[in-house]
């Protein structure tokens, strides 16, 4: 585990997801909320991921500038052709209107540094064309 | 196949996809159905049971109901755990990759497409919408 200065705080993050969790930190109105390297043991229950696996977790902090981030995150999954995103539900089910309760999440296989790369490549220049890299 | 009139104009839609495309139709507000279908897998070689997958496409009208929409959608598809609702990216290498009209939003799911629409008619008669983006 390390620790990590975030736009939230400092958290304890594991060693190999952190590169990846402070490049989506800096995405447009999204700020993680949980993450996972990957397990040789994985416990389920608290969502870690089995070893090779990672995700991270994301709320949306700006309505509008949301938008922009997510594109950028899904650009940067498109450019390294690995990792998926999908919307979750983290809440009650008499909620379902709370929008405080979604999240975006990034599930991908291999080394997440890689993704933090194309993630950092997008938020530091979104001008840069996909094909330049 | 059956003719439904959702969206302002009548669509044909597999059987089982008509009580999700209207669900939606009534209960979305940012968001549309672009189009929506079924597939059966080829499961001869396999020899396992026939495997039915769906897919439903949006496209968005209001970037800012749209997030209401996601967050009850996303509800509904964490009761129905076979479904999934998706994001990705549109876009050619050659497109900006900030520019939020190259997103793609779907839901699939390999389970019945009519429990899908159960669950969204159930959360949208109990939950009025009473929360507001600031």
């Amino acid at each position: 585990m390390i620790r990590v200065e975030l736009s939230g705080g400092e958290v304890e993050l594991d060693d190999n997801i952190a590169r990846l969790v402070r490049a989506c930190d800096q995405l447009p109105g999204l700020s993680t909320t949980s993450s996972c390297g990957g397990h040789e043991s994985p416990n389920a229950e608290h969502g870690q991921q089995p070893l090779g696996q990672f995700y991270v977790s994301l709320c949306v902090a700006n309505w509008w500038e949301a938008w922009r981030g997510l594109t950028m995150l899904t650009a940067a999954t498109f450019m390294r052709c690995e990792g998926n995103l999908c919307f979750r539900y983290d809440g009650p089910q008499n909620r379902p209107d709370d929008l405080r309760f979604l999240r975006v999440e990034l599930h991908g296989t291999g080394d997440p540094d890689r993704l933090a790369k194309f993630v950092e490549y997008v938020v530091d220049d979104p001008a840069h064309h996909t094909a330049s890299n | 196949m059956v003719l439904v009139n959702v969206f302002g104009r009548e669509v044909e839609l597999d059987d089982d996809l008509a009580r999700l495309v209207r669900a939606l139709d009534s209960h979305l507000r940012g968001l549309e159905v672009s189009s929506a279908r079924t597939d059966e897998h080829a499961t001869a070689e396999t020899g396992r049971a026939a495997c039915r997958h769906y897919l439903v496409s949006f496209c968005i009208l209001n970037w800012l109901e749209t997030w209401t929409d996601l967050t009850m959608l996303a509800a509904a598809v964490s009761v129905c755990e076979d479904a999934t609702l998706v994001v990705d990216y549109d876009g050619c290498t050659n497109d900006r990759p900030d520019d939020p009209d190259l997103l793609s939003l779907y839901l699939h799911g390999t389970g019945s497409p009519e429990q899908l629409a159960g669950v969204i008619e159930g959360l949208a008669a109990e939950q009025p919408r009473h929360f507001k983006i600031g």
